[in-house]
């Protein structure tokens, strides 16, 4: 598996959902493309959590209309926004030699 | 029944006002055992249509309004108030609970928060502060993520989304409001053997733009079944002054003026009415889209947003569980 896509975003992601919004002792629990809205795993708050731990986690600036159901809405999806975001700071030009 | 349209929500108010006087008596008098009834007005159309059935319900001498300003309240409610109590022969009680506010530091615990993220933001040099919605639901699916925007005297503002403690603070402190109100109604009911009666409508009720055991601490909810729209058209049918049929619908929390569509529901309510009305009874998206006159995908973000607030304020909504009785170890 490419090492890029090895399933160790989407793994932290788990962990931090169980961990700090189902206060759960027994891990996530729901496949990755469960909808978090309709589950009631987010709220609003929620989002503003997950934006803050994607940026302290995994270094991605998060703007504010990109929290949308489309970017985080499920595991998968928070995880294929993340490699979105840090594919586009490696592939963008250096600012300074 | 009849064909979707914008009008949908549109009700018989004669019929409607008879409904509630009658749902309000039977309760507070025979369920409740209560003489009268406690409104806190405050100069906005549905505590106003709330006093106006209270008043026919049971009768001007057996009602009580109070008034129940805080320092960041605008003037303007207070006076609203007093033209509404007067045209229904109602004295308002006057009850100021910005010492209370003071006594939980509500203020300094608010400010304190926003200071996080505008470490310039000063209430007493003059800046104003309110906590806002993105304001684009028909054009952007976003989520209900919080912004605060803080006004400095020269009247410059900024904007910025709130982390997750801010927010937290910031709520839990405003909130400290609604439920000191609360107390205060309840000392007036408690004092004439009176109830308290809600002034929440649907939208709010449902959608979770309440306190729980602030302005949702009542005896019984009077509007909570009406949209925001039909709150409007009791409102003329019960002559409330036009001034407060006139008046946006603000939160009157914050120092800053906010109205309801920019801190919570995010569109006009002759929009999101006939909207909720259409998922509420499953009217095809194709048939709500046609009769707004709006892209079905603006439509299913509406059907979206309200599934969305109504899930997560189940919370506020819900009575505190207990359990069953103990088992006894001797039957």
């Amino acid at each position: 598996m490419d090492k890029k896509n090895d399933g160790h975003i989407e793994a932290a992601i788990r962990e931090f959902i169980a961990k700090n919004l189902l206060y759960s002792e027994d891990g996530f629990g729901y496949g990755d493309d469960v909808s978090l809205l309709r589950e009631r795993i987010i709220d609003s708050l929620g989002v503003v959590e997950l934006a803050a731990f994607l940026t302290r986690r995994f270094g991605v600036k998060v703007e504010q209309p990109e929290v949308k159901p489309d970017n985080f809405d499920s595991v998968t999806k928070l995880a294929a926004f993340v490699r979105r975001k840090q594919a586009r700071v490696e592939t963008a030009p250096a600012l300074t030699a | 029944m009849t064909r979707f349209n914008e009008n949908i929500t549109d009700i018989d108010p004669a019929a409607e006002v008879d409904r509630i006087v009658e749902f309000l008596r039977s309760n507070v008098r025979k369920g409740m055992k209560r003489r009268g009834a406690v409104v806190g007005i405050s100069g906005g159309i549905d505590s106003a249509v709330v006093l106006a059935l209270s008043v026919r319900a049971f009768g001007a001498q057996n009602v009580v309004a109070v008034m129940m300003p805080d320092r960041d309240s605008d003037p303007l409610s207070e006076k609203l108030a007093r033209e509404l109590a007067a045209g229904f022969g109602v004295k308002p009680l006057l009850e100021d609970i910005t010492k209370a506010l003071e006594g939980f530091h509500c203020y300094q615990r608010r400010d304190d928060a926003i200071r996080r993220v505008f470490p310039e933001y000063d209430a007493d040099a003059g800046y104003k502060a309110k906590i806002v919605l993105p304001q684009d639901l028909l054009e952007a699916g976003t989520f209900n993520v919080y912004s605060v925007t803080v006004i400095a005297p020269d009247g410059a503002e900024k904007t910025q989304p709130l982390g997750a403690r801010e927010l937290l603070e910031i709520v839990a402190a405003s909130n400290l409001k609604q439920r000191s109100r609360m107390s205060a109604l309840y000392f007036h009911a408690e004092a004439r053997q009176f109830a308290v009666i809600g002034t929440s409508n649907k939208n709010e009720h449902a959608q979770g733009f309440f306190v729980k055991h602030g302005d949702g601490g009542v005896d019984i909810q009077a509007i909570a079944h009406l949209f925001k729209t039909q709150v409007y058209q009791l409102s003329r049918h019960l002559r409330v002054p036009e001034s407060i049929q006139r008046r946006l619908p603000t939160t009157d929390t914050y120092s800053a003026p906010c109205d309801q569509q920019e801190f919570f529901f995010r569109l006009p309510f002759s929009t999101l009415d006939p909207i909720w009305f259409a998922r509420e009874n499953q009217v095809p998206i194709s048939e709500v889209a046609r009769a707004m006159g709006l892209p079905e995908v603006q439509i299913q973000r509406v059907f979206d947003d309200i599934a969305s607030k109504e899930r997560t304020t189940e919370y506020l909504r819900l009575s505190p569980p207990i359990l069953d009785a103990a088992k006894p170890v001797n039957a």
